[in-house]
This record gives C-alpha cells, sequence and structure tokens, in this order.
C-alpha cells in the first residue's frame, strides 16, 4: 500500500532495488521488493523482528550468500561485488551490534573507515565536531566505553568511510533514550551533506520522525510506504503488525 | 562494624583478577619457560652453558623461521597443515636446479644460484597461492585445503627426487644455511631478522592490524569494509615463503634434500606458535608469543637430550606439553570471555 506521494528518489536515484529476493539458504527472507533512495533523503525502513530489513541491508552491503533481482548503486549494478568492493565505491553500513574492534583503540577503529573507504571530505575532526567526547576518548579501547559511545564510534567508522549512501542497521538497539536520542540528532546533520540515508529501527517514532520517506516492512514484503507526514500512527501500526 | 573501605579494596582486587585472567595466555608460557630452565639447569651441568644456549638457537632456527609465517595465519584464525611440506618442496627445488655431485642420481636441470633461489621462493609462493584460491574463491576450509596440500607439495618433492637425496645448493643458501659470521650462525641472524620482520608487520603496520581484525571479528571486518579475502591470502601466501626460505636453509643446515625430510616440523612449528600463547581462536597473540614458545619448545628438546631420556619418551612427554599448552590456550579464552563479561 501507498500513502501520499512516496515519489522522491528522482529519476536516476542513488540507490535503486528492483524485485529483489534474499535468500539464507533455502528460506526466502524478502520477497522481491521495490526501493529507491535518492542522495541527501533519509528513508526510513520499519518492521518488527524477523521483518527482513536486516536482511535487506545485507543484501546492499553484499554479505548474503544468495539474492535474486537487481541492486544497482548510483546506476552500477552491485551484482557479485564483494564488500570491501561496495565499501570502496561509497556505501557505508553501521551494523546492528556495532561491531567494533574492542581491543583497538577509539581512533584506530575510527581509522578504519578512511583507510578502506571512499576518499572525501570528512575528516577524523568531523567526526569529532559531532560527537566531541570521543576526541576525548581517542586513545582509549572500544570496550572500555559506553554503549552510546561505541555506537558514536561506529557512526563515526562509518562516516569516515566518505560514504554517498550511510546505511543504519537498528541503531539504537540497547541504548538509553536520552543517548539514542543524541544519535538520531547527528542524521540530518549528515544528510546535509549530501549523503543518502536509510534508518533501520524498530523504534517507530524516532526512525519516521527523521525520515523523508519510509517503507514498512512485514515479513519479507513493504506492507506499506509512503510519507512520514502523510500517513497517521494508526495505518503505521495496523501495517507494522499485519492487522 | 561498617566496612566502608571494602568496596574500593575489592574493586581493585576484581581488576587484579581480571587482568590476570586476560594475561593468563601470556603469562603461562613465560612461566613454563622458566620452569623448563630452572628444571634442566639443575638436572644438568652441561645445559646452561654459552654452546649450549647458542645450540637451543640454532636449533629452532628451522622451525622459527616456518613459525613467523605461520603465526599470521593462526591470528586470522585459520590454520596451515602443508608449511613443511612446502618448505620440503622449495628445499629440493633449490637443490634441484643446483649442479649436483656425479654420483647423485636425479636427472636435474642446473641452473645459476640465483635464479635457483628465485623459482624456490616462487614455488612456494604458487603453493601459497592455491592455497589462498582453495580458502577464499572455493570455500574450503583452511584445514581441508592445507591438508591436501600437503600431499600435492609431498608428490611435488617425490617427482623431482623420485626417492633420492640430494646434497648441493646454491653458495647463498649453503652460507645462510650451513655458515656463520663472528661465530654466529647466519641461520640464527635470519631467524631474528624474520621475527623482527614479522613483529613490525604485525604490530606498527595497517596489514597487520587488518590480521587482528580479520581474526578478532571477521564479521566485523567484513561489515567495515576490510577485504577479508585480501588479508586471508596474503597469510597464506606469508606462511608459504617463510617455509619456502626456511626449506631451503634447512636443505643446507643439515646438508641433504629428501621426501619426508621436514615432516617432523609441522608439528614443531604449530606447538611453537600455540604454546607461546597465540590464540588458536585468532586475533590474539603475536610474534613475542611465538619467540617464547620456540624457547619452550627449544629449552625442551635440548634438556631432555641433556638428562638422557629415552628417546621415545621424549616424543610423549612433547606431546604432553602440547596437550597441556592447548588446554591452557582454550581454558585462558574462557577466562578472559569471563573477566571481560565481569568487567562489563
Amino acid at each position: 500500500m501507498v500513502v501520499g506521494d512516496a515519489s522522491g528518489a528522482g529519476p536516476q536515484p542513488l540507490l535503486s532495488v528492483r524485485r529483489l529476493k534474499v535468500f539464507h539458504g533455502k528460506f526466502e527472507a524478502v520477497h522481491g521488493v521495490d526501493m529507491d533512495v535518492g542522495e541527501g533523503e533519509i528513508v526510513s525502513i520499519i518492521g518488527a523482528n524477523g521483518a527482513g530489513k536486516s536482511s535487506l541491508m545485507k543484501a546492499i552491503i553484499g554479505q548474503v550468500d544468495r539474492v535474486e533481482g537487481d541492486i544497482r548503486f548510483d546506476g552500477q549494478s552491485l551484482a557479485g561485488r564483494a564488500t570491501a568492493d561496495i565499501v570502496a565505491g561509497g556505501i557505508a553500513l553501521i551494523p546492528e551490534g556495532r561491531r567494533l574492534f574492542p581491543s583497538l583503540s577509539v581512533e584506530e577503529n575510527l581509522a578504519l573507515g578512511w583507510e578502506v573507504g571512499r576518499k572525501g571530505e570528512i575528516t577524523l575532526d568531523d567526526v569529532f565536531e559531532l560527537f566531541p567526547i570521543l576526541r576525548e576518548r581517542r586513545r582509549q579501547k572500544a570496550r572500555e566505553l559506553s554503549g552510546g559511545q561505541q555506537q558514536m564510534v561506529a557512526v563515526g567508522r562509518a562516516m569516515l568511510s566518505n560514504p554517498r549512501l550511510l546505511l543504519c542497521d537498528e541503531i539504537s538497539l540497547g541504548l538509553a533514550p536520552t543517548i539514542i536520542n543524541d544519535i538520531y540528532k547527528v542524521i540530518p546533520s549528515i544528510r546535509e551533506r549530501g549523503i543518502g540515508i536509510i534508518v533501520v529501527d524498530q523504534d517507530i517514532g524516532r526512525s519516521l520522525a527523521v525520515a523523508d520517506r519510509f517503507y514498512c516492512m512485514l515479513e519479507g514484503d513493504f506492507s506499506l510506504t509512503g510519507r512520514p507526514r502523510e500517513t497517521d500512527r494508526d495505518t503505521v501500526m495496523k501495517h507494522y503488525f499485519g492487522l | 562494624m561498617t566496612m566502608p573501605a571494602q568496596p574500593s579494596l575489592r574493586k581493585p582486587a576484581m581488576r587484579r583478577r581480571a587482568f590476570l585472567r586476560s594475561q593468563m595466555r601470556n603469562i603461562a608460557p613465560f612461566v613454563t619457560l622458566i620452569a623448563l630452565v630452572a628444571f634442566f639447569w639443575v638436572a644438568s651441568p652441561s645445559f646452561a652453558t654459552m654452546d649450549n644456549v647458542a645450540n637451543i638457537l640454532t636449533q629452532i632456527s628451522v622451525a622459527g623461521i616456518m613459525a613467523v609465517g605461520l603465526t599470521f595465519v593462526i591470528l586470522c584464525a585459520e590454520i596451515d597443515l602443508s608449511f613443511a611440506a612446502i618448505a620440503n618442496a622449495a628445499g629440493i627445488v633449490v637443490a634441484y636446479f643446483t649442479t649436483q655431485a656425479s654420483y647423485v642420481n636425479v636427472h636435474n636441470i642446473p641452473l645459476p644460484g640465483g635464479v635457483a633461489i628465485v623459482l624456490a621462493i616462487l614455488a612456494s609462493a604458487v603453493l601459497g597461492l592455491v592455497n589462498a584460491f582453495g580458502l577464499t574463491v572455493i570455500g574450503l576450509p583452511s584445514f581441508i585445503m592445507t591438508l591436501a596440500m600437503m600431499q600435492i607439495a609431498a608428490g611435488i618433492c617425490a617427482l623431482l627426487v623420485r626417492g633420492q637425496i640430494v646434497y648441493a645448493v646454491p653458495d647463498l643458501v649453503k652460507e645462510l644455511g650451513a655458515g656463520s659470521i663472528g661465530g654466529v650462525p647466519w641461520i640464527v641472524i635470519v631467524l631474528a631478522a624474520f621475527l623482527l620482520v614479522g613483529h613490525i608487520v604485525l604490530t606498527y603496520t595497517r596489514f597487520g592490524r587488518y590480521v587482528y581484525m580479520v581474526g578478532g571479528n571477521r564479521e566485523a571486518a567484513e561489515y567495515s569494509g576490510v577485504n577479508v579475502n585480501r588479508v586471508l591470502a596474503a597469510v597464506l601466501v606469508i606462511s608459504a615463503v617463510c617455509a619456502g626460505v626456511a626449506g631451503m636453509l634447512g636443505v643446507a643446515h643439515f646438508g641433504s634434500a629428501q621426501q619426508n625430510e621436514f615432516d617432523g616440523y609441522l608439528l614443531d612449528a604449530i606447538a611453537a606458535v600455540v604454546v607461546g600463547g597465540t590464540s588458536l581462536f585468532g586475533g590474539r597473540g603475536g610474534i613475542g608469543n611465538t619467540i617464547i614458545g620456540l624457547f619452550v619448545l627449544g629449552v625442551l628438546n635440548n634438556g631432555l637430550d641433556h638428562v638422557q631420556i629415552d628417546s621415545f619418551l621424549k616424543i610423549l612427554i612433547r606431546g604432553l606439553i602440547l596437550l597441556a599448552a592447548l588446554i591452557i590456550n582454550v581454558y585462558a579464552q574462557n577466562l578472559r570471555s569471563g573477566s571481560v563479561q565481569e568487567a562489563d
């Protein structure tokens, strides 16, 4: 179901997904979905646990063994490309659970983004400007940080790869509400750099508040797409739970 | 009575305990080494002499050069079972391309020494690349791929020498494997150079950091954009080339090249890396650990000779020491996980 004007990515979207099916072994986790993301656009994907959101993210970043359909980034197919190649090409993932290297320092974790990503204008100072606490803790091991600070490192690492498209998978998971607010506050400022952003979250309120458009996922399909301001919470909840 | 100091006392104590637990992997091999040295020092008057120290250093050299490359592989949470066979192949290749005495019944192809050396190193690198292809492209587990390569390399050895023994190697290899400078065997200097370069690469380079990342959390490394397959391929080639150099120098050191010559080094080098405390689960350890492991094995092997133990019993003792090291390795991993959770 589409509510309001769901278009917005323009004629040449930054990311274009067509008839995408994602498989885990024989299990089909995503059933032929279409999705677009434009430059500087924030697109939210909401859905309950097991809806297929993370499978979709993993398919885009090249971490799924078997997919069918077409994923194009800046007009180029991502089929068969390795994750390292995709990241170097301008897509970065903030993975669920942060996935930092606990024995490395904050600075070393951040440096990885710079080393493996696309060369661009975002520097370590930009990240420290967004998250000043990281400048103070730059020499500390990642394992010594709080969950919120670790999430900041994960965001910073992804930003330092100078992405054109940023995938944020469950960035609020396990964090205190005040920390989640802090993390969500930086998303619009990242968009100001022209970076397209996909926010995947179970937190419907925060995720829709920040998005230009949204896709609601239910059992591997999009059950609702549209603009957050052109729909109401009841409609979203109905499609979120498949009522 | 209130005890206000208790929490503050308990915290440092807990921290100390957590630190000791996390360092168990490094402390245990060091304590083992000290205990072995102390035991053999008391048990045999001929053990603690400068000549014997030099002897131990020479004895660990071939296995040590192999262990440098293997450290990279194990840090990536992979295993290479083919390096000893690749060492054997490289030793035979360099001899195959060297002029042999007339009584050696091998139809070889004599080439200039430099060319023979390059061909032997290239052969090792190619065998390492085949391992890498199997692991990263076909998707075979490293255990299976390198087990197959062990047979392939043994087959190459068999084909080249056909059961014969060859003796001559290029002068440079002969000098580095069997010569010395100022009383210090060249092979010990080569080992020191390999250990130093290995340590620098693992500690101070981007590639070294990626090795630890891939071994410590492969999924995170992949998500971050590290080319994990390239890192895995590189460590297998490094292991093979280290084995190739060890094989060439080993042939010069022992004076001959023949089939299955380095089979015993498979266990020695793996034991050195693991006994030293490098985690079989990857991501922890390094060349410093390998150095301690090499000395533990070197002192054990050499010391057992000095106390006149039955050579068959010596094999059993070595096996038991390796088993103990493996248990400590796994136990330390569990303790560390526990201490991290406790600290959290």
